[in-house]
């Protein structure tokens, strides 16, 4: 559907929604004011309109110094409606659990947006997960589980005994796979309670010893991989740690001084309530990140990437980034508060402008995006700060952004022989601006005769000591089996029109991967020959300033499934970065050193391509057209971990580079 | 002698429609009615509707944000469910269901911006206006909707 036909098809569609449009409704004639103006004279009844309003369980509030700092946007207590609403960081979504069922609140253009998700019955506890489903405790019933569609999915995680005292503590699913933490009454007389694990369903995760009926836990909550913690209150009034490893049976308590609250983050860390009010972070993340002030008034807290929030005993609650101290407050009250777990945005915010309706002092933050161009079926999309510009509506094989602000595309990339496409549909085009038509590059650039037919594959595109430089290879038709010539890897300069070959790459069963060019002229990716592989490595002129030695690297790699692969250089030649397995590692040559290594999971063994920038990466994956890319930014005061983050645009998109 | 409550009175009629029209975009020929008296009646006793400069984009942000409220709203979602009960809605507005139920998939926002587009023929610029909000704010709504919509119309 082209886009005329889209636009022609959507205003036939919004002409079909507003056909049923009913009649206007009339308004009251004389009411009682709620509130007296200056100007207007309504004097509002109110009582069938102001009830109604009443009632209206709002998605949006306003103004925070409302009782209870909850004020819905069209009920009597005399606030606006078309005011701008509490401050919300994108990207970063709570669930709050009560007596009205579960509540989301997120961010709709850098305000708080609240919606309901489930209001059949009181809700004790909720936790969104990696995946959007919800764990989520009725409250004295079962644990149980929502799908990202809100739909039951099927049978409860843990059934309560009928007791009512089962209850959810924490849970996760990092990697895909479930990690929930729940406490029961034990069977055993002596002890007080036990702990129970979705990922050790047969036998109590812990069971308190005798004696325990005399101390207090809060909340446990995951620590990592193989820890729980909690903090404690013995009836003298002395406060402690009580932390576990279930992994290997030993047991481990942290020598927190006296904490009001220990509080796992899921990923090595922990944040501890200390007496004079302030959260310190220990473990992978260390240093005060909050302060709370009255330890006694903290009802719990929960902790993930960059974000706390905190609840108090009088039900408000804050969102803080711990990165820079922004607190947000929770536009609803009187819930349990969970981080969903997802990832968080990691970077600081960035101011934008309010809408004129708001304090003109004001900012919203909202986080930043990684610049980064996708392809797929949705076409060719540029990602960053100011949102998504689709360029083509065409599905393409290769984008790649050009230095003078044009996007270079390729329907069909690489050798095509026993496919149904030819030579010619690997040609290089060129998209001016977005929503233009494609058009021949080489036709642009140099004379019809100097282009040589062949397979062509678009790498990358840089400004290369003051060049604009577009870096592809072209491969002959390997009619001539183990006779083939090898390919030519050209760099084509994008103002001067010259094509220049800089090397020679694939040939009968030899490849290369995606190269990444570098503005240093560094040129990196993999190359392949039979079982072989290992490290492609060249310059654009110069000397290669360093090899496979320097990195830790083999020359190559035979026959392996799991050595280092899809190798990668930053834009600004800064990093070189690959897979090793499923762990990602990075290399800085601004000063010759390993930086931390992050292990990425399970979804990193079905990478196809990488590219990285800065502490961000993106990963293209193996079926292309049913999966989509993975952006991942990875925490560098944490780096041994990352965070997957996902958009709608990236989502839709089958391959991404970063830009 | 015309006074506030007539000039609003009047404002009102001189917008009904539109904001009607405007409101079943948004939350269907059901909740429309409900969704413009309280939208229109929070506008008119909102303390700044005084000096509000351009009523008309104030009468359809306060539509909006009653629209977003009656989403959540269980009164009128059981009274919706009474009425489809007993058959009092729904077949009078039929032939809109399928376009009804394609914006619902999209958000409150994306449909205020698609209704604008391409039933008032606003700019984004207009529509930035109209609905206090950055116009880049409206391409990418935009933009969001036109994809969302490109993928329900052609099956997928």
């Amino acid at each position: 559907m082209d886009t005329d036909d889209l636009d022609t098809r959507i205003r036939g569609l919004v002409a079909d929604a507003v056909a049923g449009t009913p009649a206007a409704p009339d308004l009251p004639t004389s009411m009682p004011a709620a509130a007296p103006s200056p100007r207007r004279g309504w004097v509002w009844a109110g009582i069938g309109i102001a009830a109604a309003a009443a009632l209206v369980g709002a998605l949006v509030w306003t103004g925070k110094d409302a009782p209870d700092g909850i004020v819905p946007a069209t009920s009597d207590s005399g606030s606006t409606t078309a005011e701008p609403v509490i401050a919300w960081p994108e990207g970063v979504s709570v669930l709050v659990a009560s007596e009205r069922g579960i509540e989301q609140v997120s961010s709709e253009d850098g305000s708080a947006v609240v919606t309901r998700l489930f209001d059949d019955t009181p809700v004790s506890r909720a936790i969104m997960l990696e995946d959007g489903s919800i764990v989520y405790q009725r409250t004295g019933g079962d644990i149980e589980v929502l799908t990202p569609a809100l739909q039951p999915a099927g049978e409860p995680l843990v059934t309560d005994d009928g007791s009512g005292t089962t209850t959810l503590e924490d849970a996760d699913a990092p990697n895909g796979s479930l990690r929930l933490v729940y406490r029961t009454p034990s069977t055993d007389p002596a002890s007080s309670f036990q702990l129970g694990a979705w990922f050790q369903p047969n036998e109590p995760l812990y069971t308190s010893p005798p004696g325990s009926w005399a101390v207090g836990y809060r909340r446990f909550s995951i620590v990592d991989q193989t820890s729980v913690i909690a903090a404690t209150i013995d009836d003298t009034g002395q406060r402690s740690t009580f932390g576990f490893g279930f992994g290997d049976g030993e047991q481990t308590a942290p020598g927190f001084e006296a904490p009001y609250l220990v509080v796992g983050n899921g990923a090595g860390s922990y944040a501890v309530l200390r007496a004079d009010g302030k959260v310190e972070m220990t473990g992978v993340i260390s240093g005060v990140v909050a302060d709370l002030g009255d330890p006694t008034l903290v009802a719990d807290i929960d902790v993930r990437g960059e974000w706390l929030v905190a609840q108090f005993t009088d039900g408000s609650a804050t969102l803080v980034h711990t990165a820079d101290g922004t607190e947000y407050d929770m536009p609803v009250a009187n819930g349990v508060v969970m981080l969903s777990r997802y990832a968080l945005p990691t970077t600081l915010p960035t101011p934008t402008t309010v809408p004129t309706t708001a304090p003109p002092t004001t900012t919203l933050p909202v986080a930043g995006e990684p610049a980064m161009v996708t392809t797929g079926l949705n076409g060719v999309w540029e990602l960053g700060p100011d949102g998504p510009v689709q360029w083509s509506t065409e599905p393409m094989a290769v984008a790649v952004k050009a230095p003078d602000g044009s996007m270079i595309v390729q329907r069909k990339a690489g050798n095509g022989e026993g496919d149904n496409w030819t030579i010619a549909d690997t040609l290089p085009l060129r998209i001016a601006s977005p929503g233009a038509e494609p058009e021949d590059l080489f036709e642009q650039l140099m004379p019809a005769a100097d282009v040589v037919p062949g397979w062509y594959t678009v790498h990358d595109s840089a400004t290369v000591f003051g060049r604009s430089l577009l870096l592809l290879d072209r491969q002959a038709a390997q009619s001539q089996g183990i006779e083939t010539p090898n390919g030519a890897l050209l760099v084509l300069d994008l103002e001067a029109g010259s094509l220049e070959q800089i090397g020679s790459v694939g040939g009968w069963e030899e490849g290369i991967s995606r190269l990444h060019l570098a503005e240093n002229g560094l040129i990196v990716g993999e190359w392949y020959s039979g079982v072989s592989r290992g490290l492609f490595l060249i310059t654009v002129g110069g000397d290669v300033p360093l090899d496979h030695t320097d990195l830790g690297l083999e020359s190559q790699y035979d026959d392996c499934g799991d050595c280092p692969r899809l190798y990668a250089v930053s834009r600004d030649g800064s990093t070189i970065a690959w897979l090793d397995g499923t762990t990602l590692v990075r290399f800085s040559l601004v000063d010759s050193t390993a930086l931390p290594v992050v292990d990425l999971g399970g979804f990193a063994l079905d990478a196809t391509d990488l590219s990285v920038a800065g502490n961000v990466a993106v990963f293209d994956r193996r079926y292309r057209d049913l999966t989509p890319p993975v952006l991942v930014t990875i925490d560098p005061n944490a780096a041994t971990s990352a965070e997957q983050v996902t958009s709608e645009e990236l989502g839709a998109a089958t391959r991404a580079v970063l830009i | 002698m015309m006074t506030a409550v007539d000039d609003d009175v009047a404002l009102y009629r001189r917008h009904a429609a539109e904001l009607t029209r405007y409101a079943t975009a948004l939350v269907g020929p059901t909740d429309a009615p409900d969704v413009v008296t309280d939208g229109v009646l929070a506008a008119f006793r909102s303390p700044a509707w005084p000096t509000v400069s351009n009523p008309r984009a104030y009468l359809y942000r306060a539509v909006f944000t009653a629209a977003m409220s009656a989403k959540r709203s269980d009164v009128r979602r059981l009274r919706r469910e009474a009425a489809v009960a007993t058959g009092d809605v729904v077949a009078a507005h039929e032939s809109s269901a399928d376009a009804q139920r394609a914006l619902q998939q999209l958000s409150p926002q994306q449909r205020a911006v698609v209704y604008l587009t391409y039933w008032d023929d606003l700019t984004p610029a207009q529509i930035a206006e109209l609905l206090d909000v950055g116009e880049g704010t409206v391409r990418k709504q935009l933009a969001r909707a036109r994809e969302q919509l490109r993928r329900i119309l052609d099956g997928h």
